[in-house]
């Protein structure tokens, strides 16, 4: 059986775990053969034992819906969303804004420096956001 | 074999899956081949479904895997857990709850 690609991507997007997403993976193949051996040990053709194990498998809408009723195999950052977005920005305030504001106020000639240097990071935050992420 | 109307499916496959994996540990096709045998058929559904299921009670605590190599090929097999069998305890009781309530009703002359 191919890998299903198509059902891992749209697991991974919804954010369930790449742990849970390669486990699957393995789970699904192994189960695939165990139902086309089963089928060709009835005396059916080849194609008719891969037809048949890939319908007693289920189509991805079917297992999709499955994982997503679960919330528990979702990654935290997707089962808490506000509250990693308040984390953040408690720590980006932190970090960003509050820390080298005594030595802006000491030094005004690095305020350029500062400010492309936030500027970097946030679109660096940006371009790493999990929409962007792809699954391999 | 007939797909079962998903309503009334709650909370079953999780106490189907708690009480075979109680007698003995499986792995995932072995387990839909015990659920389709023990219920003589009347549970039907898309096999790839269970693993969701098996890996939300695994991630509940109720259910632990392991992988094991048996006849060359490495699978991963599920056992109950003492939460588990809580669990199962608790569901079981439920279950005899509501279906001695609807035979109840069934069997109430002018019911049915």
């Amino acid at each position: 059986m191919p890998r299903r690609q198509d059902l891992l991507r749209r697991l991974y997007d919804a954010g369930i775990t790449p742990r849970c997403l390669l486990r699957l993976d393995a789970e699904l193949q192994d189960h695939y053969v165990d139902l086309e051996r089963e089928a060709l040990g009835a005396k059916k053709s080849a194609a008719e034992a891969s037809a048949e194990a890939r319908l007693r498998l289920g189509n991805d809408d079917a297992i999709a819906a499955g994982f997503l009723d679960h919330t528990e195999l979702k990654l935290w950052i997707y089962r808490w969303p506000i509250a990693l977005y308040c984390l953040g920005l408690i720590v980006w305030s932190l970090l960003v804004l509050l820390s080298p504001l005594q030595g802006l106020l000491r030094n005004p000639a690095a305020v350029p420096r500062y400010s492309l240097a936030l500027c970097s990071s946030v679109t660096l935050l940006c371009a790493l956001a999990p929409r962007h992420a792809t699954y391999r | 074999m007939a797909q079962t109307n998903p309503p009334f499916m709650s909370g079953v496959p999780e106490l189907l899956i708690l009480r075979l994996l109680i007698r003995q540990q499986m792995y995932g096709y072995e387990l839909v081949k015990a659920i389709r045998s023990s219920t003589g058929d009347a549970i039907g559904l898309r096999e790839g479904v269970v693993y969701p299921a098996l890996y939300a009670m695994e991630a509940r605590g109720t259910l632990k895997a392991r992988r094991k190599t048996v006849n060359g090929r490495n699978r991963v097999y599920y056992c109950v857990t003492a939460k588990g069998k809580r669990r199962l305890t608790s569901l079981a009781e439920e279950w005899q709850r509501v279906t001695g309530g609807v035979r109840t009703a069934l069997e109430e002359p002018g019911r049915a």
